[in-house]
């Protein structure tokens, strides 16, 4: 008997062991066969885990003085679950109604939306409710519930609740300054992130703005404890520019294009001695926090920012790059005297002068005053085609400058061998016709004039905080273009022909160099149009010691199409509001400074 | 070859009681190391779900934190900074006015000199300072030498 049951249990033993081992080949089999792994995955995929892209908390943007110009704001997605909605519609925008400010029968009209599950789950009231709103709901929500649980009217009234109303935390971009800097900032689009930001810093800098993002799976089971992993915050970028100065030239240049009925507007203040751009500013400009009018406002001939994407003829303003070769390369003097006759012929074709008028003899100021094409013409075939275009090289004008801003265009230069230039378009270029610069191109290029011959590279990013280090943008010399004697010279040149002009560009307390320039448009299929005009001024001082190199460029203006009667006062107001803000003294203040001017007793009440 | 019979052997009750403990050992040792493996899941799962509370809360911090930054930068926005100076009651300066607009030079102060620059005006040694006597004396003085005196007064 005993024996048979030792058997029994034997057997029984036996059995329990295949078993065990069956089960455990087959979890084997399961867990290395590929097919079964693949299945496996692919339920997982589908069933178990959702990935996501989870990116970290975008850097900001700063002015030079430290205000914000662009950061993260947090907003709430506020949406209704319709399985527990669905019934109650009225009640539940009884109380959302007053805190989102949304119509009632909007909201009714969200809630009852019939459930299907799959797919219509859930639906969105707004995208932007705030953390005040949310906090109201919540409290509505508790006490709700307090109250559902503690009164016989929940057991009857079961879905008189907020528990169908669900929020999730957004964190959008956000321009305290709406429309201040637009065009060097650029925009991220908040409500389409996928398609990337777009111009200015945001696109340049993206990379080190957005810091990390990877992809992360999430566990479906909502036992499965998940939690977002610590990414650290993109770099935050601080400007070169100053907020004030950039407000103050912006208002101008919007004035201005108003007044002139000008297609567009562009200014940009620089700093010749580092190359740091103080203010870029256009117009028109879009509000950043609405970036969608970018669509609508700007286009292929009105770009996002002009100063850096539009190349353009800029006209006589490029006289002054051509009177610094003529002197740098020794083919003329200040005294140099060229008798205008009112035509240069080039191969049969005559230039004229801008007013078609013979200025008779001129030395080289005199040309400079007048704006004589045929003078520049004839400096440059003293100067002769390789020289000049050698030249051009060494000013950059070939290539983009390399600032820190998206979309930088620069239309390239046509030398002597390539196709489409010809014998005319040596004084043609001369006198800024036939190729087209960006202001910031030209920008780089005058402030080796302003600078004692050595061009610096402009920048517009000061400094760049990552989270472990600072990096802080130096100046950058790019090349020595000229001579510091030619700078000198050709900058005392220009003040002289600005005084004796008269120019309606003269400060009034600060001695500045410059040139005025109207440069003609040439439209696609007519040719060089009347009466449609750039004009344009480049400007620096003071002149013994330049602080500051502007550029100002009105697109197309109907009132006058002249740079000397658009941009050359536009210049001169600009800078006689900002020069204070630039921490430049006048004349009258540095006279103080020096020894030999400054009184040595100061009347009473007198101060300087 | 004499085959050695044993004298004694278990009774089958109790060798069925020996695998019964047996199992029973294996049961036990099973279960002992089933809720040592339970109780430290169970405290992992409570330290993962802290850590994801504690996540939670940090993010939610650094929202808010961004938040503000964002809001102290709508505060001092160029528009609000302009029209709070303004119902201040601050007005711009006229900066032709040589009277408001002037530079206050500081005895012994010479400016950094650009190395880039070969043309840059050489500044001489400052001449001192004619600053106001508000700026040099203590307000008691200056109350006392702005009270009327009784010469004044006559």
């Amino acid at each position: 008997m005993n024996s048979n049951i030792d058997s029994k249990f034997k057997k029984l033993a036996i059995c329990l062991s295949i078993f065990a081992v069956l089960v455990i080949g087959r979890i084997l089999f399961l867990q290395t066969n590929a097919s079964a792994v693949e299945l496996k995955e692919t339920i997982g995929k589908a069933y178990e885990y959702t990935t996501l892209s989870v990116s970290s908390e975008r850097g900001n943007i700063y002015d030079r003085e430290g205000y914000l110009l662009a950061g993260n704001s947090i907003s709430y997605t506020i949406s209704l679950k319709l399985q527990a909605s669905n019934t109650h519609g009225e009640f539940i925008a009884n109380y959302l109604a007053p805190i989102l400010g949304i119509d009632r029968e909007k909201i009714i009209q969200a809630a009852e939306t019939p459930y299907v599950e799959n797919e219509a789950v859930e639906v969105p009231l707004t995208n932007f409710a705030t953390k005040e709103q949310v906090d109201k709901i919540e409290l509505a929500k508790k006490s709700l519930n307090e109250r559902n649980t503690t009164s016989f009217e929940s057991k009857t009234r079961v879905f008189e609740n907020l528990n169908a109303v669900v929020y999730y935390p957004n964190i959008y971009r956000y321009y305290p300054d709406g429309d201040l800097a637009s065009n060097i900032i650029g925009f991220y689009p908040y409500l389409n992130p996928a398609s990337g930001a777009s111009f200015g810093i945001e696109q340049y800098y993206d990379d080190i703005l957005s810091g990390e993002t990877i992809q992360k799976k999430f566990s479906l089971d909502p036992n499965v404890p998940e939690s977002i992993p610590d990414l650290p915050k993109g770099a935050s970028i601080a400007l070169t520019i100053d907020r004030k100065v950039q407000k103050l030239v912006e208002e101008q240049v919007k004035l201005a294009v108003e007044q002139q009925k000008a297609k567009s507007g562009t200014i940009i203040i620089a700093n010749p001695k580092n190359g740091e751009i103080l203010a870029m500013a256009t117009y028109p400009r879009i509000n950043l926090n609405h970036y969608w009018e970018s669509a609508t406002t700007f286009t292929r001939e009105n770009k996002f920012n002009p100063a850096v994407m539009q190349p353009y003829e800029v006209g006589s303003v490029f006289k002054v790059i051509t009177l610094a070769i003529g002197i740098d390369s020794g083919v003329i003097k200040p005294e140099t005297v060229f008798n205008d006759t009112g035509t240069f012929n080039v191969m049969g074709i005559d230039i004229y002068n801008w007013d078609r008028g013979a200025w008779g003899p001129q030395t080289m100021i005199g040309c400079m005053q007048h704006s004589l094409n045929t003078c520049l013409s004839w400096i440059a075939e003293q100067i002769t085609a390789p020289v000049f275009y050698d030249y051009l090289r060494k000013f950059h004008l070939d290539k983009p400058t390399g600032i820190e801003l998206a979309l930088e265009d620069y239309y390239p230069i046509l030398q002597p061998g390539d196709e489409g230039w010809t014998e005319i378009s040596l004084p043609t270029n001369s006198f800024g016709q036939g190729l087209m610069t960006t202001p910031i191109q030209m920008i780089q290029a005058v402030s080796a004039i302003a600078n004692d011959g050595i061009m610096m590279k402009p920048h517009i990013v000061k400094a760049i905080y990552y989270n472990d280090h600072t990096e802080v943008i130096q100046p950058e010399v790019v090349g020595r273009p000229i001579s510091a004697e030619t700078a000198h010279t050709v900058t005392d040149m220009l003040e002289t022909s600005l005084e004796v002009e008269a120019s309606d560009a003269l400060l009034d307390g600060v001695k500045i160099a410059g040139k005025t320039g109207t440069g003609e448009i040439a439209k696609e299929g007519y040719g060089y149009v009347l009466n449609v005009t750039n004009a344009s001024f480049v400007g620096w001082g003071p002149t013994d010691d330049p602080q500051f190199i502007a550029y100002v460029w009105l697109q197309e203006p109907l009132i006058s199409i002249w740079g000397s009667e658009v941009s050359a006062p536009l210049f001169s107001d600009v800078m006689n509001e900002i020069m204070p803000y630039l921490h430049i003294p006048y004349d009258r203040q540095r006279a103080c400074l020096n020894s030999k001017t400054c009184p040595t007793e100061v009347p009473k009440n007198e101060y300087y | 070859m004499k085959t050695e019979q044993h004298a004694y052997r278990l009774a089958p009750w109790r060798k069925q009681l020996k695998s019964i403990i047996n199992i029973l050992l294996v049961l036990v040792l099973g279960a002992c190391i089933a809720s040592v493996y339970l109780n430290y899941s169970a405290q992992m799962t409570d330290m993962k779900l802290q850590i994801q509370i504690l996540h939670d809360q940090r993010n939610e911090l650094t929202r808010t934190i961004a938040d503000y930054v964002t809001r102290e930068g709508i505060l001092t926005s160029y528009a609000l900074m302009e029209k709070k100076a303004t119902q201040a009651g601050y007005i711009k300066i006229d900066f032709d006015d040589e009277d408001i607009y002037t530079y206050l030079p500081i005895p012994g102060y010479i400016p950094d000199i650009d190395i880039l620059s070969e043309r840059r005006v050489q500044l001489p040694p400052l001449p001192v300072s004619p600053l106001k006597p508000e700026y040099t004396e203590s307000l008691q003085l200056y109350i006392f030498r702005k009270l009327p005196t009784k010469e004044s007064e006559k």
